[in-house]
This record gives C-alpha cells, structure tokens and sequence, in this order.
C-alpha cells in the first residue's frame, strides 16, 4: 500500500515534548547510578552498625532517623540504591541476552527449533511465574543470586517473543529476499541484515526489562527473599512491615523514601522506554478542527450556479503549504477531476471539502462554499449535518472504510438514521436498497466486511456514502488497490449512480488515464498549486503547463525499440510443467515458457494469478512441487549448492517495492556491491561505480547516502543498479513501476533499456500494468489462476486478444486501445 | 475461535498444567537435602532410624521416581496435596479456606483497575497530545511506577493509623457479626487493599488501551464514520471503542497471573487472610507442601481464566465468530 493512506489533517509527529522526558529519566538514573558508585563516600555510616538509639527522630546527625535497632536510615538509603541498580540492571541484562537468544534462533531457524522454543515462551507466559519463583526462591534460600535469577526467568519470555516476531518481519522483508536470491549464506544473512535490523530493538527491551526487574527485586524482598545483609530498597520495606513500623511514628522516614526511591527509578526507566517508543511511533495530535484564519470575509448563503466553489484556497501545516491559492468549481450533476503526483496537496484539499481538517492543520486564506454556504466558517455542528447527507466522501483505500465489527447494513443504515428521522425498520429497508443499486444482493445484506471481497466492500463503501442522496460526492483515488478490472466496474458504477441522482462527483487521483475517461473538468495540481484547469477533453488533447504535458507523455509511456520479433535465439530460461500449491489453493499449475538470449518476456496477469509465486521458484527462493525449470540449460532443482550459487551471479532480480527491498541501514555504496561481496568478487569499488552510473546515479553523490534520503525514483535505480552489478544474464522484474509515479515510471524504463543494451540482460517483467508491458516487452504470458491462458507477440496478444481474459484485461488496462477496435 | 485453534490452546494449557506439576514434583525431590524434610518440616530430625523408615514407606519415597510421580498424580487427581506443616492440616483444606478471599479481593480489584484503565485510556486517546493526555500519562505512569505493597503501607498509614477510616488489617473484625453487619464490616476491610491493588495495576490497562485507541483511531474506517456525520463521541464511543478493546481483553488475560502476584504482596501488607498470604506464611515458616499446593491452585486458576478469555473471545469479534471466504 502506498505511504500516502494516512489522512493528512490528523496524524502529524510532534518530537518536541517527549524527548524531555527521556531526557528527565537519564538524569534521574544517572543520579542514582553515581550515588551507587559513590556510596561508601556518601554514606555518612555503615548501614548495619548500630549508630544511633532505635526509632531515633530525624536529626542533623541522622537526617532520616533510624530503624528499630539503631541503623541510620540515610545510610540504609544510599547504599540499598547500590543493590537495588545492581540486581535490577543485572537480572534485566540476563532477561534481555536470554530472551534475545531465543528470539533470533526461534525466528532464524524456524521449523523445529521454532516450534520448541516458542511452546517453551508461550508455558512461560502463562504460567503465574510470580508464585511459582517465590516457591523456587523458598527452596534455592534467599539471596541476591536469587533474586536475579528469579526476576529474569519471569521476564525474558516477552522479550523472546516481541524479538522472534521481529525476525520474523525482517526476514521476510525483500532486502533479506534479496540477499538470499543473490546466493547469500545464513551467516552472511545474520551478520548483516538480521542483527543490525533487530539490534535496535533489543536496546527498548532492555529498558522495559530495568523496569519490571527494579519493581520484582522490591517486592521479592518485601517477600524476604532479598539478602538480609546486603539489603535492598525493598530488604528495608520488608523490616519496616514486619516490625509494623508505620504503626509508629517513624514510619514517614522508614517508609516513605525507599518506595519513593523505586517509584522514581522505575519512573525513569519507563520515560526513557516511551521516549525511544516515541522515536518510532510519532506522537498523535488531538482531535481539534483546523485553525481558520482567513483573508476572504466570510459571508452568508448567496445564489450561484455553482455546487462547490472553492476560492483561493490556502491551507498549511507549519512552514509547509499543502495548498496554495487553489480555486475551482464544480456544477451540480457534473464531475470535476482533480490530478497530481503523491504529496501535490490533493487529499488536503479532500479534508477540507469535508470540514475533516484537524490540527496543525491552518487554512490561513480563501473560502469553500457548498451551495454558497461557507464552509471554512460554519461550526463543528453545522459540518456534521452536512457531512453523509449533502457532502459524502467515499475515501482512499475504501476497501479498508467499514467498521470490520459491525454488519454492513447496519453502517448503512446508521449513516440514514443520523441525518434523517426514520425508524430502525425504515433504514434498514433504505440500506438494502442501496446495497441492491450496487448490485450487493439483499442475502449478503447481514455480512460482515471481512465475508465481502474487496470489490464488494468498495461498492458497500460507495452505496454508504449515497444512503441520503447527497449532492456532493467526494472520491479519493477510488481505484488504488484495485485490479484493473474491478477499476472499470466500479468507475461505471459510480457513473450509473451519478446519472440516477444528478450527483456531482469530486474525484481526485494521481491516475491520469483513470480520471481522463470519467471526468467533465479536469485540475492539474504540483506542489499545492493548480496549474491548469479546464474542460478534459481540451486538456487532453492541447495541454498548456508543461506539467500537464510531463503527466501525459508518462501515463502513455512509448516504447523506445522495436519489438524483437526473430525465435530462433537460444532459450536462457525455460520452465517445464512447473506447479506449486500451497495448503489449498494452486498458485501454479503446469505453466510453461521461455525467456530466450536478450528477449523482455512479460507475465501479465490480476493479483492472485500466481505471478509472484513464479518469480519465487525462479529465484530459488521457493520449490516447485512438480516440474522443472531450467537455467542456461541447466535444471536449477538439480544444481548443488556450489552450482547454484554460480547460477545466482548470472540470475538476478528487482522488487516491487523500491522501500522494502532496500535495507535502511546501509549505504548506497554497500547495497549495490553486496552481490559482488557475496560472490567474493574482484574490483568491488570500480564496478560499484560503473553500475550506478549505468542507472544514471552519480556515484560521488549517491554512494555515501543511506536509503531513506533517496526517493523512489532513485530507490528503484539503486535496485536495478544491484541488480545489475555482477553482469547477470536474465534480471526477473516484479512490477518494477507499481510503486513509481508516472514520470520515474518512463526513467526507469530507459534506465532498463540501457542496462539491456549495455550488457546485454534478457527480463522477466511480471506486471499487471498492460501500458508497461505493451512499451516494454517483446512477448507476453498470460496467467489466470496459476494457468497460461494464452501467450504470443506482445502486438498481437493486445491488438487479437483469444481468449476472453486476456480480452478483460486489455480493456481494462489499454481504454484507448479499446476505443481504436 | 475456530475450532483448531481452540483445540490449540487448550493443548497449550494442558502443557502448561504439565509442566508446573512436574516442576512442583521435582523440586522437593531434585532439590537439595532430603526430600522428607521437605515435606514433613524439620521435626523429622527427631525420628528414630526406624520411624524414619516407616515414614519413608508410607509417603512411599523409598519407591523409584517414576513410581513416586505415578502416585503423585494420582495425589493431586485426588486434590491430596499433602500435609501444611504450619497448620498441622490437609493442604487443600487450608487452601479452600483462603480461596474465596483472594477471589473477593482479586475480582473487586480486577473490574475496578480494568474500568478505569480503559476509561482514562479512551479518554487520553481521545484527547491525545491535550494537557489532559499529558496529565493522565505522567499520573497513571508514576502510579504504575510504585510498588504495589507501599501504596498498601501508605494507605494503612495515612486511611487506618492517622485518620482511622478503615481497619488496619485482616478481611473480619474479631467480633463475629451477622447479617448486614458482616457484609459491612467485610465491605470495609476490602476498601484499602482493593484501591492499592486498582492503583498498582490499572496502569499497564490504561497504557494499552491508550495505544489501540490511537490505532484504532487511525483507521479509515473512523474516518468514514466521522464523514457520514457521526459526532466526535459517537466515533469515540460506537466505532473505535469496541474494536480497540479486542487487543486489550486478550492482553488482558495474557496478565492475570502478574495480577494475582501483586495480590500476593498486597495481601501480606493488609495481614488479608488470601493466598498470599498464605504464600507468604508458608515462605517464613519453610512450609513446602502448602507453597506447592497454593502454587498448584493458582496456575489451575490462572488457566481457567484464560480458558474462559479464549471461549468468550469471539463474541466479541465476528471476524473469528464467523470467518469469512475472502481472507
């Protein structure tokens, strides 16, 4: 899923305010730890020398007084801090190294050794270890070895688990994939990518463990299972109630510093555990609506011809405006487009229109108005009227906009009773009908979402909004997540709807294409500002800003050679009758194809058609259950180890997603030479260089930089440049544009022909995008279900589909192509 | 829950109930010294070669291990656990004694800390980044920051000695009452140990319900919610709530045995006549027997309730109740 799903106007980091507290809790742990070291010159007795009569008042001589045999409480305190840090410090260290023992080996070696060392956390975790360890504490003696040992059998099993479960992450991730396909060993694999992505963890762990083993140390003391002599915050907590000393008058100073001391100590490991917790998960804003602060006065209803007007529109967060000066208009019953790259300031603009704009959100100039009614200055109440009954919006990612814990119809039929006064009874009917206008039969009504396919709950999505027939309907890239296919359906849908209700539509997309075949108006927004508006077709046809022409020629990419059309070059990789099914669905069923010397093969198919499987057993990164597949004429299954691992310098490939398939925590220059380390190459510095010049990435400014300050774009090139640095013969590309905005989507493809043309490499390109694959590949398979169900000349599979699916898919993904026939 | 992950977890608390019967079982014969001591406290010192015989015998620990752990399960199949040496009675007879205290005790406390634990978490989330998150965070940390049994000894101090609102310690007064008065007096002294075993763990409650709040908070089907007009409170209180609560009741369970921990400590302060303090008795007076068989009745508890978390669980959440084809 793309980044951008997150809605703007609510979920901005805040970093400011909790680093303090991390910073107040190191102080506090570190004054603790220096009165720890210091305590025989701090403390002004020994603690267990009788100095002074028992039950002594505080005095300047004892300024906490002393217990009932005449130790000076003071000294208890300095020097009970030495032993509540160590065995704290010490049994958390134990708990963490344990538990992070047993999460890499449970989540490195997984299988057996998995299923063992995780029964034993899971016994671990619901075993009521507390009593348990008192009744082995009882039988081991009290002690401070005790105590440690104790406290850290109660603790590391959590830590196992969250460690495990992060393995588990990593390794799955596509870098480690990666690695693996490269030909990498498990050592290699730990050494460099496990331990360097888990180590971070390991340091909030720890924390969290400082803080459960300072609270278990006192109260295994308060027990009496601390060391008498050596005695413990809780060692003196534990004499203070067993001689019932707060029944005295000495109990304030006996009782109260030692807890406060624990309190403290464990206040401070906590702050430090949410500060780094902090670090990862940034602080949430509340709920507050947007400042408004306008320069346009605001005013009372007025006639106009137009639905929504929005007027010169500013909206900032911070220094950052995330629109600027936007101005545009929309009629009833028409639709208007709006259209930009990700991070144009397009879903700012959505959250406005609805009046959803939370803070930091500042709308510092310009008006919206619904109907020539104000809505910048309307209050929350007004807004929430209006929302679901005259302004819907069907939001991004609708798929995932339904509560999952209620029945659908019930959603529904809450969004009617909300707006009008209807009973239950009536509603419900209401609800199903909306259901049936978007072809959800009324059997289904009482479903949950998660019984619907995502198409389903995307129209379930669509007919909530409708429920009042609003006037306005906003839709927030309704087609991302979508297969082609299910894009058409619901766009037609949304037309229908449109027709029967003189609906105005709102439909903003970074889908030029998409957005071209269903809009009357189109807007063209870069960076906040809408650079050229007007009716579509004009646009499309005599496109002004120089934008609008990049966004074009990108969505239309063309090709830059020839299709190869000759058959008798030698086949490089050919699969034989491969199959693989998983638990009970078949991801491939006796597929066959070739990839011949310096030929671009696409595998063109929906999700769910096995394409990624496939690209999987090419890689050796699974087995095919039957089947062979065979590289440079060799079969891959019966290679040894040494063989294969040959095989993978000249076998390479490129993932789909540019922001997994990088590990964060190297350089640039590291990532691109690690198959040539892998390999024990020669030259690894020259030939790092040469191929990320290949990709068009400089390498004396890209070298250095570490992933997160690419961008996709460049993300993507320094895959290819991996892919590329060992000379490989086939590079198997899984949906190499999927995550790329249509301009990076025309560079990579030239930096793609470049490397074919420079060294030669023959492609695997499985995508479902039929633009890409029509301007780049020389021949085309089509899978459906894990079948081939045809395969040919890429021209001729487009232009004379044969079979019914292939012609769905070409419709779907080349509309042009579908009004030329 | 499916019916395989059921069979599952009940697998998973078998293995559980296994293992801490074992565990029970080999310490008094793995640990040092012998077992004899173990079981019958230190008078055996003074038994003659001969009664020491007999007594081996008839406890039969001159049997081989294997034929001991045969008898021993036959024992805790029976609820035989033994001897208390302290009390001079059956185990289980001094352990249903204890029970319903503790259960009082734990259950008052556990409604109460998870009510406010989830109010205050809701609200935090609600208002998160307001002085009034801040506030609650900070207050609700530094209460979860304190030990459980200092509270419990302020409280005494402050509420029983100073102010004389509440009894200082035990679950009845000395005098029997009847009838009202008994429910009275027995309210009373449940006050101060319930309010410090509430203080000392709503804490870990209110941090996660806070956490799923937010997340949940986050997800686009709230703000489909507050798009069709839903107010603030009803996205709050209809349409996150319940799904941000499903993380918490399973957590929830997960810490019913650190609970019933603090309980021990608690109770030890208060001189509450529960398990812990039976626990604790039976630490001071080396009392094994009793320590294995409170030990043994809390795990039982412990798994039940888990047991009864997991077959409840899917009336919460219709995603387990009923599968569905699509995922």
């Amino acid at each position: 899923m793309k980044q951008s799903g997150a809605t703007p106007g609510s979920w901005i980091p805040d970093r400011r305010r909790i680093p303090a507290l991390g910073v107040v809790g190191l102080g506090i742990i570190g004054f603790f730890t220096l009165v720890a070291v210091l305590a025989p010159l701090l403390a002004p007795y020994d603690p267990s020398a009788r100095v002074a009569p028992p039950f002594a008042a505080p005095s300047l001589a004892h300024p906490l007084g002393a217990n009932d045999v005449g130790n000076d409480l003071l000294s208890s305190l300095i020097f009970g801090t030495r032993i509540s840090l160590v065995v704290g410090v010490a049994a958390a260290v134990a708990a963490t190294v344990i538990g992070t023992a047993v999460g890499l080996a449970s989540g490195y070696f997984g299988g057996v050794t998995d299923a063992v060392l995780m029964r034993l956390v899971d016994v671990a975790l619901s075993l009521p270890f507390l009593p348990l360890m008192i009744v082995i504490g009882v039988f081991l003696g009290p002690g401070l070895s005790t105590e440690i040992i104790v406290i850290s059998s109660v603790i590391w099993a959590g830590a196992a688990r969250e460690l495990r479960s992060q393995v588990l992450s990593v390794s799955q991730r596509d870098h480690v994939r990666a690695a693996r396909a490269m030909g990498a060993g498990g050592t290699y694999i730990l050494r460099r990518h496990l331990l360097p992505a888990v180590f971070p963890l390991v340091i909030p762990q720890f924390v969290r463990a400082a803080n459960i083993a300072i609270l278990l140390e006192a109260s295994l003391s308060f027990l009496g299972l601390g060391d008498p002599i050596k005695q413990s915050w809780g060692t003196i907590l534990f004499y203070a109630n067993a001689r019932s000393a707060f029944l005295t008058d000495a109990w304030i100073w006996w009782v109260v510093p030692p807890g406060l001391c624990i309190a403290l100590a464990v206040l401070s490991f906590a702050f430090i555990g949410f500060a780094l917790e902090e670090r990862t998960r940034p602080r949430l804003h509340a709920l507050a609506p947007a400042q408004v602060r306008r320069s346009l006065p605001a005013q009372g209803p007025r006639r106009g011809d137009c639905l929504l007007e929005i007027e010169a529109l500013t909206i900032e967060y911070g220094e950052r405006r995330a629109v600027d000066g936007a101005s545009l208009k929309l009629p009833r019953g028409r639709t208007l487009g709006v259209v930009g790259a990700s991070g144009s300031g397009k879903s700012t603009l959505v959250f406005a229109v609805m009046g959803l704009l939370r803070a930091p959100a500042r709308i510092t100039s310009g008006r919206v108005l619904l109907a020539g009614e104000d809505l910048l200055g309307a209050p929350e109440k007004r807004l929430r009227e209006l929302r679901g009954d005259r302004v819907a919006l069907v939001p991004q990612t609708a798929m995932n906009a339904l509560n999952p814990i209620l029945p659908v119809a019930n959603q529904i039929a809450e969004a009617i009773r909300l707006h009008r006064p209807v009973s239950r009874k009536t509603a419900r009917e209401r609800a199903l009908e909306m259901l049936e206008a978007v072809g959800i039969p009324r059997a289904r009504a009482g479903s949950y979402p998660h019984e619907f396919s995502g198409g389903m709950r995307q129209r379930a999505v669509i007919a909530m909004a409708l429920a009042n027939e609003p006037d306005l309907l906003v839709v927030d890239e309704p087609t991302t997540g979508l297969d082609p296919r299910i894009q058409g359906e619901i766009l037609r849908l949304l037309k229908r709807l449109q027709r029967e209700m003189n609906l105005a539509i709102l439909l903003i997309s970074h889908d030029l294409p998409v957005v071209s075949r269903t809009v009357d108006t189109l807007a063209v927004m870069q960076e906040g500002r809408i650079v050229e508006a007007g009716p579509a077709d004009e646009i499309l046809s005599r496109p002004q800003h120089p934008y609008t022409r990049r966004l074009l020629q990108a969505a239309r990419p063309e090709r830059l050679r020839p299709p190869l059309t000759s058959t008798d070059r030698t086949p490089l990789l050919r699969l034989e009758g491969v199959s693989k099914a998983y638990r009970n669905a078949i991801a491939a069923d006796r597929i066959s194809f070739e990839v011949r010397e310096g030929e671009v093969v696409g595998l063109i198919g929906e999700s769910g058609a096995g394409k990624s499987t496939l690209a999987c057993m090419i890689l050796g990164l699974e087995r095919p259950d039957a089947g062979q597949i065979r590289f440079e004429n060799r079969v891959l299954n019966d290679l040894s180890r040494r063989e294969l691992r040959a095989a993978r310098k000249r076998l390479h490939l490129v993932f789909q997603d540019p922001y997994q398939s990088l590990p964060e925590h190297l350089r640039v220059r590291e990532i691109v030479s690690e198959p040539l380390r892998i390999h024990g190459e020669p030259k690894v510095e020259d030939r790092m260089q040469q191929a990320l010049r290949e990709v068009d990435l400089d390498p004396a400014r890209y070298a250095e930089r570490y992933p997160s300050e690419l961008s996709g774009g460049e993300r993507q090139r320094v895959a290819l440049a991996r892919a590329g640095v060992l000379q490989p013969r086939l590079v198997v590309l899984d949906e190499p544009t999927s995550m790329l905005d249509a301009g990076l989507r025309k560079d990579l493809l030239e930096s793609l022909e470049r490397l074919k043309e420079d060294l030669g490499v023959s492609y695997l390109c499985i995508t479902h995008d039929l633009l890409l694959a029509r301007a780049f590949c020389d021949r085309l398979v089509v899978l459906r279900r894990g079948r081939v169900v045809e395969r040919g000349p890429v021209e001729s599979v487009i232009r004379k589909p044969k079979e019914p699916y292939t012609r769905q898919l070409v419709r779907a993904g080349l509309p042009e192509e579908n009004r030329a026939t | 829950m499916p019916p395989g992950r059921l069979g599952n977890r009940i697998g998973q608390y078998v293995l559980v109930l296994w293992v801490a019967l074992t565990l029970n079982f080999l310490l008094t014969r793995v640990a040092p010294g012998d077992p004899i001591n173990y079981l019958l406290g230190d008078e055996v010192n003074a038994l003659t070669p001969e009664q020491r015989e007999q007594v081996l015998s008839q406890y039969g620990l001159d049997e081989p291990l294997l034929v001991q752990y045969g008898m021993y399960w036959v024992n805790v199949a029976r609820f035989e656990l033994g001897t208390s040496v302290r009390f001079g009675q059956p185990v289980a007879d001094v352990l249903i004694d204890r029970l319903p205290w503790t259960l009082l005790l734990v259950g008052c406390a556990t409604v109460l800390s998870t009510f406010i634990g989830i109010t205050a978490g809701t609200i935090a989330a609600w208002k998160r980044g307001s002085a009034r998150d801040t506030g609650l965070m900070v207050g609700i940390l530094s209460l979860e920051a304190m030990p459980g049994f200092w509270i419990g000894m302020i409280l005494i101090s402050v509420f029983s000695v100073t102010l004389g609102l509440f009894p200082t310690y035990g679950a009845v007064s000395l005098v029997s009452l009847d009838g009202l008065a008994h429910v009275w007096d027995v309210a009373r002294h449940l006050v101060l140990p319930v309010i410090a075993i509430t203080l000392a763990t709503s804490g870990s409650v209110f941090l996660l319900s806070r956490a799923s709040m937010l997340t949940t908070l986050g997800e686009d089907y709230t703000t489909m919610a507050e798009a069709k007009g839903v107010s603030e409170r009803g996205v709050v209180f209809r349409h996150a709530l319940r799904n941000a609560l499903l993380p918490v009741y399973t957590n929830f369970t997960l810490s019913l045995g650190t609970l019933v921990s603090g309980a021990v400590v608690i109770e030890t302060v208060f001189a509450y006549p529960g398990l812990g303090r039976l626990i604790y008795e039976g630490v001071l007076a080396r009392d094994y027997p009793l320590l294995q068989g409170a030990f043994l009745l809390v795990t039982v508890g412990v798994i039940s309730a888990n047991l009864l978390a997991d077959l409840t669980y899917p009336l919460l959440d219709p995603r387990v109740r009923r599968p569905g084809a699509n995922r």
